[in-house]
């Protein structure tokens, strides 16, 4: 595992990015957070809950309440757009009917709706990953983490990007971004997000174990997320 | 996962993966036919029953009613025996006499005494032997013949190229299940990867697809049972198999459908990081 002493907050209401270079732990603090990954020490609650010890068979019922986004999680071929994005929130346990109707929502807020009843591959990369966004957001899970979201997308992509994730915390959701890109990093910031930088699998903080940049804490709140991890 | 979705999934799945589906069921159906066919051909081979055994129990002089009635219900429970009869020294002499036919003559003058009163036993070839070593320790037996039957002479095994049809069809079919499962975990990986990853459990993330590999096998066992069936009336001249043997033949195929399905369709858990 490539993180190491890290120690991360999220609180409900929240959104934090996390820059760092390619091969910094990004991708693996996300997936860890999503409960993708064990760490292989540490600790790792969701809510009150760490469940970093839990078995297996436990794991799906904490996922189910998380909405990942990673370019590794691919559409499905046979499914039409919509139906991808359906299969979220029945996971979460949504009638067909309500998740027909939560998947159209969130490929409108990602601004792929009119694809709804298309295939993946007759997609462009940029409206794929707009999709998978999408899965992960359908349903408005409490806690929502995505991996690189600007990655292949126009500027006005990850705009609507970035508003989407906010629509998710404007609910009193907790939003974990990574991301190696500077520009997108800053948008968060600018729209009110905590900036985390990582290296090497450590944050930095000006020299200090943990380090958090810029954090803007809305309102007093038990963290949705918080991952301690050490190697 | 509502019972809607799982409905939905059900036949979404179906038709998705509709040709993995089918030769699933041929695949099976292949086996199911060299299975019973297997049964089949071995009936249509087996060399006719051998006749029962006869194995005769003659009395002592002292022995009275009574006592050769107990020794009749005692031989009857044996295992092996199929009937019993207490032949009178009469009747013996009568009998012996009907046996004589023209030379019954050399039987003039003797006395209704002449044989000794014995039980007559039909019994099954292979229990005849230790039937008569037995008889002769009973108290109150004083001799015993074995009138064993020969043995069937043993014909030449005439279906010996529908035994390696049967044998070759059972390794293709065995195989083709191997393919087609193969095939179906294949298509269904990322799909089962993705429910793992949104959440759903693994039990819930492979049933539909379970499911559906379930009633392609049952289907393909239907089928190729009934085929052998007709193959082996048309060809061989073979009746059906008895019912029992139908149904615990087919059970046994659903169940190696049901955990050939299983293994083929584990994803890992870890899968769903993927």
């Amino acid at each position: 595992m490539v993180l190491d002493e890290i120690s991360l907050q999220v609180r409900a209401g929240e959104l934090v990015v996390v820059e760092g270079q390619r091969a910094s732990g990004k991708s693996s603090l996300a997936r860890v957070a999503a409960v993708l990954r064990r760490p292989d020490a540490g600790e790792v609650w969701i809510g009150e809950r760490d469940v970093a010890p839990l078995q297996d068979t436990s794991l799906p019922f904490v996922r189910r309440n998380i909405g990942y986004y990673s370019g590794d999680l691919p559409l499905l071929p046979r499914f039409s757009v919509l139906e991808n994005v359906m299969v979220a929130a029945a996971a979460r346990g949504f009638e067909p009917a309500q998740a027909r109707e939560l998947a159209l929502r969130a490929l409108g807020r990602v601004g792929v709706v009119g694809a709804a009843t298309r295939a993946p591959a007759s997609l462009s990369t940029a409206e794929r990953r707009l999709v998978a966004l999408a899965r992960a957001l359908a349903g408005a899970p409490p806690l929502v983490i995505v991996d690189d979201p600007s990655a292949h997308l126009a500027a006005s992509d990850a705009g609507a990007v970035l508003s989407a994730i906010l629509g998710v915390v404007e609910v009193g959701g907790a939003a974990l971004c990574t991301s190696p890109d500077g520009a997108f990093a800053e948008a968060v910031v600018r729209a009110g997000g905590r900036r985390v930088r990582l290296e090497g699998g450590r944050v930095l903080a000006g020299g200090g174990p943990i380090g958090i940049v810029g954090a803007v804490a809305r309102r007093p709140a038990a963290p949705v997320v918080r991952v301690e991890a050490r190697r | 996962m509502t019972r809607a979705w799982l409905l939905r999934r059900l036949v979404g799945d179906g038709r998705r993966h509709g040709l993995a589906l089918l030769a699933l069921a041929l695949a099976f159906g292949v086996v199911a036919f060299a299975a019973a066919g297997a049964r089949l051909v071995g009936r249509a081979a087996a060399p006719p029953a051998a006749p029962s055994a006869r194995v005769i129990a003659y009395l002592d002089e002292g022995v009275d009613a009574a006592r050769a009635a107990e020794l009749e219900r005692v031989l009857a429970s044996l295992p092996g025996v199929e009937a019993v009869r207490a032949v009178s020294a009469r009747e013996g002499l009568d009998e012996l006499r009907g046996a004589l036919g023209a030379r019954a003559t050399v039987l003039e003058g003797v006395g209704p005494d002449l044989l000794a009163p014995s039980l007559e036993v039909v019994a099954r070839p292979a229990a005849a032997s230790a039937l008569a070593i037995r008889l002769g320790r009973l108290r109150g037996v004083a001799d015993v013949d074995l009138v064993s039957a020969a043995p069937a002479p043993r014909a030449p095994d005439a279906r010996r190229p529908a035994r390696l049809g049967v044998a070759l069809a059972g390794a293709l079919g065995l195989l083709a299940v191997v393919a087609a499962l193969a095939v179906l975990r294949a298509r269904l990986r990322v799909e089962l990867s993705l429910w793992l990853a949104v959440g759903l459990t693994r039990a819930a993330s492979v049933r539909p697809a379970l499911w559906l590999a379930m009633a392609a096998g049952v289907a393909g066992v239907a089928l190729g049972g009934v085929g052998a069936s007709w193959a082996a009336g048309a060809w061989l001249g073979v009746g059906a198999l008895p019912a029992r043997e139908v149904a615990l033949g087919a059970a046994g195929l659903v169940v190696l459908a049901f955990f050939a399905s299983r293994v083929a369709l584990r994803i890992p858990e870890a899968a769903g990081a993927a």
